[in-house]
């Protein structure tokens, strides 16, 4: 870290290092952010920006920004602040990492800083006749009563500028010109995966240009969190991408475990895993059951969901629960595992073996399917390192993004599975990539099964001392794992107390609706389903 | 075989015994009307049971249980309740137009539903030109829909009824292709005529490879035609929610479902005219014990037996595929449909003249 | 209140529940036998063939997919037809939470919807928070929350309004 440290202060002399923590922290003023940004991803390679995580520090707003570096994997932290409340502003970094572009939208929305140089200054979650910015510490909630008439849609936009002396000034624009044909697609339609509204301006059947407006299953959940006691909020893990309930918590479990130096037993862990990657085995399954849906390939989401109970009944017998299992806890899992478990898991595994076959006769093999995916939406590598996109869809692009393998935690060092990665990053390549990953499921299953019959019986699955109120030491800690659809992370700023300062999730499925223009312009309709159905999100995940 | 045309003769001079000639037709239309509108009614809830157990079955299910014996009385629900939904009226319509365009669907399929060879005696007019009408008629159903996509007053029915257009018009050039190739071989147009040309043998068999090769193509150009299968983009439910049928309610969409329903009948009966016999039964050259059993069975069992196991093979069709996409479906129908069928026309043109069929 | 429905002018018409108590008070007054059973026809007929709107905002709504595969068969009851076009779907399932933002869409379909019209509330995001449209029938039935509403509750909830709609008795319950 000491050379990071060098390697920076050369870059921008006034910038702070600090560190102490897990991850390098810069400290650096907005003049010099934006040169300074630029000289992170052009000379030492900081070529993702995993998430910019608005903060309100009661004296000053801004935001923290998570940069990784794709060659070393290594994590940098960078705070950029404006004591400004009245007007804060901060340079936009969106020339430089796309994926700012609705990253900064969202800041933007929660906490009013505005940003220069940003195309398109909107709000991204919430009404747009909402008034104030709901994650400031001042922000009053009875200024917002609720509203049943519907909000007027955006036409307008705006953007901010700034000339050679400094002044900023705005700039009114337009999303759609006056002739363009621009038809609504949701939020209530049956293949947008949840409520996603798309607004399409269409040429024909030819897509020209796509707004996504989302936020209709927003439900504050960042906010609640500050609210809340840490394992009060695991809750809420669960209830973003459904689909990744229990990684998703195991993850929030492992970032306050790391901050309150709780070592869990390898038991829980081992269980912790392999509940894992039961969860993502019915994700995937879901996944391919939907996009065959979409193409009008009934019967093979029929068939997905057959296999989907016998994983639903082992998660039943297991955690009490179906889909949501509260089963992982700060210091390991609620319960021991039933005498079952492992027979189940294992015929779980042939069955969905077997399936898997059935499934590629059934529909990867048909012309129609081929012809309708193969081409469609293609996203490059370059592409998909710019707009952050991790999980399935990534490395279908040829991007090796898998967090378990890049930065490994709980047990996965120990196991031996492959990483699929794909060349093209067409809609069937990103098809392919989940149908070979839930055979790797299965083979980390296996072995995962042998392992915990070693362990025996019964075993530890509880760290014996985990403190009944929890006050996390003051700081900021991160935690990534490899959910179903990409790289969920957790960040917590603390000030000592018990309930947190700032929670903030990184969702993957944010990123990916980031490119959800990109990949359907001047495609079709029918490919803008296809495209949307093979990036695979879940909108609970990306409104949080 | 039973020949139905003895108790047609013997109603017709019954009641011309009683009363004048004009009266004894308008009695008789209006008989043949009413047992009609029966039969479209009966065969189309048919149709909706057989289609959800189908489908239940494929996909390891089974379907409508709880309302009577085997879900059997769940098609009378759907249409009892179906009757007494609200008709929700458009701000913004053309009413006329948004009024007319079920009945114009329904229109087309009951009068091609009129020409089918129901049995031995059982045709209800037999016109010498009886194909070429059915061809004519059934494109009726594309202005039904059309007005429906366009009179909704929305920019997505508007575009399910621009896709709906576009791809009916195009099939029905393969679908009325292939009807000749049959025409050809059996030198008539005329319903009765093409049903009784088979009776050595239906054409399917008959014609070998061009029959064969116009049989698949007419399978695929009316399962297009019907908005069914692997081209069901005019009402593709996961893209345009409902298509162009999206703003109807009650028994206006009522009509539409039951006209797509036995729109599918009527092109599992055109395939069993054409291709397989009709109302023959299957006789086996030099069996004549079998042929004779075969002959106790009713003509209009065999006609509708056959139409059924065809529309099976609709059903298996459309739920196993996916859907094909609009730029595809045109393709398939202009690059690849249309020239093998145009090609299909003039080997069984030069067969027919050469004499190289079976039965010839 | 004097029962003339021939006559009955357009300003006294208000809701439902009006006409719901005019002919409670027709059938206490003893209807024709024919219009009695008429009535019991058309409610079976409504019963057996309730056709969802597809609608999930969150987590429910893989449940409900759940509920419409294999294993709960929502065939069964005849509800399979899972219409998209609010204008042919006879009752909402609001699966999952409805923000601030979701409410005037949902409001949209509901008054978009054809009469006769239900809806059931799922999961305890619509059962216990925030507004909502006059559900009619909470599921499940017996006043257990779940979150999910896992399938088979689900599958209960809409047996429930199977069963008790012939009836009638599906007035505002909460």
């Amino acid at each position: 870290m000491a050379d990071i440290e060098n390697k920076i202060t050369q870059l921008c002399p006034q910038a702070q290092v600090d560190t102490t923590g897990e991850f390098p922290l810069v400290t650096v003023d907005d003049a010099q952010w934006h040169d300074l940004a630029r000289a992170l991803k052009n000379q030492l390679h900081y070529d993702v920006l995993s998430a910019v995580v608005g903060m309100d520090w009661k004296e000053a707003l801004g935001c923290v920004y998570y940069l990784t570096n794709t060659d070393t994997h290594e994590l940098l932290h960078v705070k950029v602040a404006t004591t400004d409340r009245e007007n804060p502003r901060l340079h936009s970094v969106c020339d430089l990492w796309p994926v700012a572009n609705f990253q900064e939208r969202e800041v933007y929305d929660f906490y009013g800083i505005v940003f220069i140089g940003h195309p398109d200054m909107r709000r991204m979650f919430l009404r747009t006749d909402w008034v104030g910015y709901p994650l400031r510490k001042d922000y009053d909630p009875a200024s917002n009563p609720l509203r049943l008439e519907d909000e007027t849609n955006e036409d307008y936009t705006c953007r901010w500028v700034e000339d050679e002396n400094g002044k900023v000034k705005k700039i009114e624009g337009k999303v759609f010109e006056d002739d363009e044909y621009v038809v609504n697609v949701g939020p209530q339609h049956p293949s947008t995966h949840g409520v996603m509204r798309y607004r399409a301006s269409l040429d024909g059947e030819i897509v020209k240009k796509i707004d996504v407006v989302s936020g209709y299953i927003h439900r504050g959940i960042e906010k609640m969190c500050e609210d809340l006691t840490y394992p009060q909020m695991l809750l809420y893990t669960e209830r973003m991408d459904y689909m990744a309930a229990h990684i998703n918590r195991h993850c929030m479990c492992m970032c306050v475990e790391k901050a309150l130096g709780l070592e869990v037993p390898r038991r829980a862990e081992l269980i912790r895993l392999m509940m894992d990657e039961l969860m993502r085995l019915s994700s995937h399954l879901l996944s391919y059951g939907c996009l065959t849906m979409d193409q009008g390939a009934t019967t093979a989401f029929f068939y997905g969901f057959r296999e989907r109970e016998l994983i639903y009944d082992i998660f039943d017998r297991t955690c009490g629960a179906r889909m949501s299992m509260s089963y992982s806890t700060i210091g390991g899992v609620v319960a021991d595992v039933h005498e079952d478990f492992i027979k189940d898991v294992r015929n779980a595994c042939d069955v969905i073996e077997k399936a898997l076959k059935e499934y590629h006769k059934l529909f990867t093999g048909n012309v129609i399917a081929v012809n309708r995916m193969t081409g469609v939406g293609i996203l490059t590598k370059q592409d998909a390192i710019a707009y952050d996109i991790t999980g399935p869809s990534g490395r279908a692009s040829g991007w090796h993004c898998d967090v378990r393998k890049t930065n490994p935690y709980s047990l996965y060092n120990e196991f031996d599975f492959d990483e699929i990665v794909y060349e093209n990053g067409d809609s069937m390549d990103r098809y392919m990539v989940r149908m070979k990953e839930m055979e790797q499921c299965i083979k980390i299953l296996r072995q995962a099964c042998d392992k915990l019959e070693a362990e025996g019986i019964q075993g530890e699955y509880c760290a014996p001392k985990v403190p009944k109120v929890m006050k996390l030491p003051a700081g900021h800690w991160y935690q990534q794992v490899e959910a179903s659809r990409g790289a969920f992370g957790v960040y917590i700023e603390s000030d000592g107390n018990t309930k947190p300062v700032r929670v903030h999730f990184q969702s993957p499925c944010f990123n990916l609706i980031g490119v959800v223009d990109l990949t359907c312009k001047d495609n079709m309709i029918a490919d803008l389903i296809t495209i949307t159905a093979s990036l695979d999100f879940v909108i609970p995940d990306i409104d949080r | 075989m039973f020949d139905f045309g003895i108790v047609t003769k013997w109603l017709d001079d019954l009641l011309n015994s009683v009363m004048p000639g004009w009266l004894t037709t308008t009695i008789e239309c209006v008989l043949v009307a009413v047992g009609l509108l029966v039969a479209y009614s009966l065969i189309a809830m048919f149709y909706i049971f057989y289609e959800r157990k189908v489908c239940g079955w494929i996909q390891c299910r089974l379907g409508p249980m709880r309302v009577g014996k085997w879900g059997l009385l769940q098609v009378f629900a759907d249409v009892i309740k179906i009757l007494q939904k609200e008709l929700i009226t458009l701000w913004h319509t053309d009413k006329f137009l948004f009024k007319l365009a079920p009945y114009l669907v329904l229109i087309a399929s009951m009068l091609t539903f009129a020409c089918l060879p129901w049995g031995k005696g059982l045709q209800i007019v037999d016109m010498n030109i009886g194909v070429f009408f059915i061809v004519a008629v059934s494109s009726i159903g594309v202005l039904g829909i059309l007005l429906a996509g366009w009179a909704s007053n929305s920019k997505y029915t508007l575009i399910g009824a621009m896709r709906s257009g576009a791809q009916m018009i195009s099939y029905e050039l393969s679908c009325g292709i292939s009807i000749l190739t049959i025409v050809c071989l059996a030198g008539t147009m005329s319903i009765t005529g093409i049903v009784e040309a088979q009776a050595d043998g239906w054409f399917l068999f008959k014609g070998h490879l061009p029959a064969i090769l116009a049989f698949i193509i007419y399978m695929i150009a009316a399962n297009a035609e019907n908005n069914r299968g692997p081209f069901d983009l005019p009402e593709a439910e996961h893209e345009l929610t409902a298509g162009y049928h999206t703003e109807y309610s009650g028994i206006h969409f009522g009509f539409f479902y039951l006209a797509e329903y036995l729109n599918l009948f009527i092109v599992s009966g055109i395939a069993t005219l054409l291709f397989l016999g009709g109302w023959m039964p299957l006789h086996i050259p030099g069996w004549e014990g079998f042929n004779q059993v075969m002959d106790y069975i009713p003509s209009v069992v065999w006609f509708l037996g056959k139409a059924f196991f065809i529309t099976f093979i609709f059903f298996w069709i459309r739920w196993s595929f996916p859907r094909v996409r609009i730029d595809q479906m045109l393709a398939l129908e202009w690059r690849y449909l249309m020239p093998i069928g145009l090609v299909n026309l003039v080997v069984m043109a030069i067969i027919v003249t050469q004499g190289w069929y079976f039965g010839s | 209140m004097e029962v003339k429905i021939k006559s009955m002018k357009h300003e006294d018409f208000k809701d439902n529940e009006y006409i719901d108590n005019l002919v409670e008070q027709l059938r206490a007054g003893g209807t024709n036998i024919i219009v009695g059973k008429l009535d019991q026809l058309m409610n079976w007929g409504v019963s057996n063939s309730l056709w969802p709107l597809c609608f999930g905002t969150s987590c429910c709504a893989i449940e409900f997919m759940c509920l419409g595969a294999a294993r709960y068969d929502m065939a069964r009851y005849g509800f399979e037809v899972a219409r998209n076009s609010p204008r042919q779907a006879d009752y909402i399932m609001c699966q999952g939470t409805i923000n601030y933002r979701m409410a005037p869409a949902l409001k949209r379909l509901y008054e978009q919807m054809a009469e006769p019209k239900y809806v059931i509330a799922c999961g305890s995001c619509t059962v216990s928070g925030g507004r909502r449209v006059p559900a009619r029938l909470p599921a499940p039935s017996r006043g257990l929350l779940l979150c999910p509403d896992a399938a088979a509750a689900q599958d209960q909830g809409a047996e429930v309004l199977w069963r008790r709609e012939p009836q009638g008795e599906t007035g505002p319950q909460v």
